[in-house]
């Protein structure tokens, strides 16, 4: 059994997360929260979310996974104004959940779970770690679009640079030690990552969030943050690009 | 899958399990350890100078390699073995996948180019500098169903796999990961721009396996589940399966049910064959190089393409067979009877003739040979190939055939055969008619390019397209009402009819280079400009009739997208 109601924005949140991952999902529920980890088609990306059950108005569920597409959710999630509660309903015995609205109903049928799987999240040991406001880094990929498809990230003691440089031009964002919330980094390092996959990835952060990146030597990186006002939190692992 | 059924569970998980096939395993097995010597320097394959050295002594190496092979004999499970047996992940697109550009792109290109996810079970990351690499399958590569690609501006959301030949041909260019493509019909693969795909892979095509080799397959499947079967069961689901293991698999898999015992009274409902089609080249053997007239006839319905194709596929290669002349004009003979054949069905829409088209081409051409000849290197119809790369051209033809035949008012294959070559001949050097042709039919820029060449014709829509502004920037009104009538009673001297009112205007259009006959062709390139478009300005207004006002709104209409040519 399922009955879950919040406001409209949480479940953008989420949907948006998962969304530059993959967009069929297996939702496990339990009945202190929701957890969703996926990797996406090219075992580039993972996320690996968590949500709990304060970020509703109104949550009970049983011990459940569930399939779904999100997708299709984002859509009918779409036509719901700002504020809006959404009322996510499953029965027992039903292969279907319910969406419903101000004066509308969704079902939609669920996805079999055998084919969604759960990857195992690795404990990586990271030797560099940085908090950053997400608008900062926003900008710097903003700024960065149309010259290669891919970023590099480098560390030192003193600051954090975010770079893009190709034939056509260079973009680069360099904050040091002291506007950054925190910086701990044990030797220099610099990694590479494709430019869509962070881009979306960091698009998916509110701009007003605090980030943390954990970064390695040509490794992959580690980005936390928090969503549904400090109720859920999101961890995404990101490959590195193989140097050229 | 759904349910473990016999074929997922007795799936062979590393290479030494899989049986036959000794040379391809081989040869798969070279590859990936060429890959996994080369990877961390490798810089893709479009940049192969820089990676010569890398590839010394490894003749033939290709960043992707096509496995072809019939259904059912293990391609997909030996591409799994052998990500397996070298340790590697696996990135797998199948068929039930929508394959178009994006998704390829996403799935394939993207994973191409990066790192994979992959950690030993202490959690440290696996890179690709210490040889951990991705197996990319493709799976049923041939079956991606790829329209042009070039017309992409259909936005509905579909299952097309549009564009997805060109992504993979990108993709394998800049791998840094193995790729694999798997496919039953290399020639369907390969199929239109497939030069590019061709050249950076390399093929390895896997046999049916025997008899014995199946049966062996299945006496461990018996035994695995604890069934016993008698010898001939075995025989008769090895033998009906003719190398699809899959098949035979599923065979005794639908006998397992419910019976620990299998008898050959359980197996007498089945069909002695399975259905299955036999490949092109098979058939052109039977029909080219045997005797058998019956087998040549009976091996058209077993083809695995219809029979306008086993036509074309014949007459492309008789010649290359029947060396001899009479043989060789004898088969052709036939060839061309059929053909007979094929126009009076069309003609009568009588299909019963199909019978003696089919039995000409295989029947016919079988015999027309004195002897058995031997296999000689047999080609794709050069014409279909032909066919496919003037198709852009001959859509353009047709469209401008079609104008011509609704405003001369004769059917399409009539302006096909006889007004387009006579109008391509007087257009030649007549820009008066290139541009009354335009504005009286509507054509567009593609289609006046059919009837003379392109440097006269952007010449000509130059000026069109400044009369047409001018006309608007006189306001429509009146004067376009005289325009329009005018330019439809400019017809009538292309036409050969001349009215006495007309004698004067054809005078003033007699000033016009190029448009009175007798003065030489003009090319047109300067300040020639001047009186062509002022002149059919000035024309006396005839009688407007309804028929012009309709004409005048479809050239509005026209006219809108027009400019976006320039």
């Amino acid at each position: 059994m399922l009955h879950i109601v919040g406001k409209v924005e949480t479940f953008r949140e989420l949907v948006d997360v998962v969304l530059t991952v993959v967009e069929e999902v297996k939702l496990v529920f339990n009945p202190e929260g929701i957890r969703i980890r996926t990797v996406d088609p090219a075992h580039i990306a993972m996320v690996d979310l968590t949500l709990g059950k304060e970020a509703f108005e109104k949550y009970e569920a049983d011990e459940m996974e569930v399939g779904l597409s999100m997708n299709k959710f984002s859509k009918v999630l779409s036509l719901a104004e700002a504020g809006t509660e959404i009322t996510l309903k499953i029965a027992n015995e039903t292969n279907e959940v319910v969406i419903t609205f101000g004066n509308l109903e969704r079902k939609m049928i669920l996805i079999d779970t055998a084919n969604l799987t759960e990857p195992k999240m690795p404990d990586l040991k990271l030797p560099a770690t940085i908090t950053v406001q997400a608008h900062e880094v926003r900008q710097a990929i903003k700024i960065s679009m149309d010259i290669t498809d891919y970023i590099s990230i480098s560390v030192d003691e003193n600051r954090f640079i975010l770079e893009n440089s190709g034939d056509t031009g260079s973009a680069k964002l360099e904050l040091l030690k002291e506007k950054l919330e925190e910086l701990e980094c044990e030797s220099p390092i610099t990694s590479m990552f494709a430019l869509d996959y962070f881009s979306k990835m960091i698009k998916s952060i509110k701009k007003s969030e605090l980030v943390r990146m954990h970064l390695g030597n040509a490794y992959p990186i580690k980005v936390e943050f928090t969503i549904a006002g400090q109720n859920g939190m999101v961890t995404y692992l990101l490959a590195p690009r193989i140097e050229s | 899958m759904t349910k473990t059924n016999l074929t997922e569970k007795y799936r062979p998980h590393t290479f030494g399990d899989i049986v036959g096939n000794t040379k391809i395993k081989a040869e798969l097995k070279a590859w990936a350890q060429t890959w996994k010597r080369i990877a961390p320097a490798w810089k893709g394959f479009n940049s192969l100078d820089k990676n010569n050295e890398l590839i010394r002594g490894e003749r033939g190496f290709r960043p992707a390699m096509v496995m072809e092979g019939p259904p059912g004999v293990g391609k997909t499970t030996c591409a799994h073995a052998l990500a397996a047996d070298m340790g590697w992940d696996v990135i797998e697109l199948n068929a039930s996948d929508a394959r178009n550009r994006t998704r390829i792109r996403e799935v394939v290109t993207r994973g191409a180019l990066n790192q994979v996810l992959s950690f030993d079970d202490d959690g440290s990351f696996k890179s690709y500098q210490d040889g951990t690499m991705t197996l990319i399958i493709l799976d049923e590569a041939d079956n991606l169903y790829d329209r042009s690609g070039d017309d992409g501006d259909d936005k509905t959301e579909d299952f097309s796999d549009r564009g997805g030949k060109d992504e993979i041909i990108k993709a394998i260019q800049l791998t840094r990961h193995p790729i694999l493509l798997i496919v039953n019909n290399w020639y369907k693969l390969m199929g239109p721009r497939g030069g590019a795909l061709h050249q950076c892979t390399r093929t390895v095509r896997f046999r049916e396996p025997t008899k014995e080799m199946i049966k062996k397959v299945l006496g461990r499947i018996l035994t695995g589940e604890d069934v016993n079967a008698t010898p001939v069961v075995i025989d008769i689901i090895a033998a009906r399966a003719k190398g699809d293991v899959r098949g035979a698999i599923n065979d005794l898999e639908s006998l397992m049910i419910g019976r620990s015992e299998i008898t050959s009274e359980n197996v007498t409902t089945f069909d002695r064959h399975r259905d299955k089609k036999k490949k092109i080249f098979d058939v052109l053997k039977i029909i080219l190089l045997e005797m058998d007239m019956g087998r040549a006839i009976k091996s058209l319905w077993e083809a695995d393409v219809d029979m306008g194709m086993v036509q074309e596929w014949i007459a492309e290669n008789i010649p290359r067979i029947y060396t001899n002349r009479d043989e060789l004009a004898r088969g052709m003979d036939m060839i061309s009877k059929a053909d007979v054949f094929e126009g009076r069905i069309r003609r009568r829409q009588y299909y019963r003739y199909r019978r003696y088209v089919g039995q000409l081409i295989t029947g016919g051409v079988c015999v027309a040979k004195k002897h058995r000849h031997g296999w000689s290197k047999m080609q794709f119809p050069e014409h279909i190939k032909n066919m496919s790369r003037s198709k852009r051209k001959r859509r353009v033809q047709r469209t401008l055939a079609r104008k011509i035949s609704q405003n001369i008012h004769v059917s399409l294959g009539y302006a096909i055969t006889v007004f387009v070559p006579f109008w391509r001949i007087m257009a030649k050097s007549d820009n008066r008619l290139v541009f009354n042709t335009i504005y009286e039919m509507g054509l567009d820029m593609n289609e006046s390019a059919e009837l003379m060449d392109r440097d006269n014709v952007k010449w000509i829509w130059k000026q069109y397209l400044e009369y047409q502004k001018k006309r608007i920037s006189d306001s429509i009104g009146a004067s376009s009402k005289k325009i329009s009538a005018a330019a439809f009673d400019d017809r009538k001297p292309i036409s050969g009819h001349k009215s006495i009112e007309e004698t004067a205007q054809v005078e003033v259009l007699s000033r016009i280079p190029g448009t009175d006959g007798t003065s030489k062709p003009i090319v047109p390139k300067t300040d020639a400009v001047e009186p062509l478009i002022p002149k059919i300005d000035d024309y006396p207004e005839p009688e407007s009739s309804d028929e012009g006002k309709t004409r005048k709104k479809e050239k509005k209409d026209n006219q809108i997208s027009l400019d976006s040519f320039f």
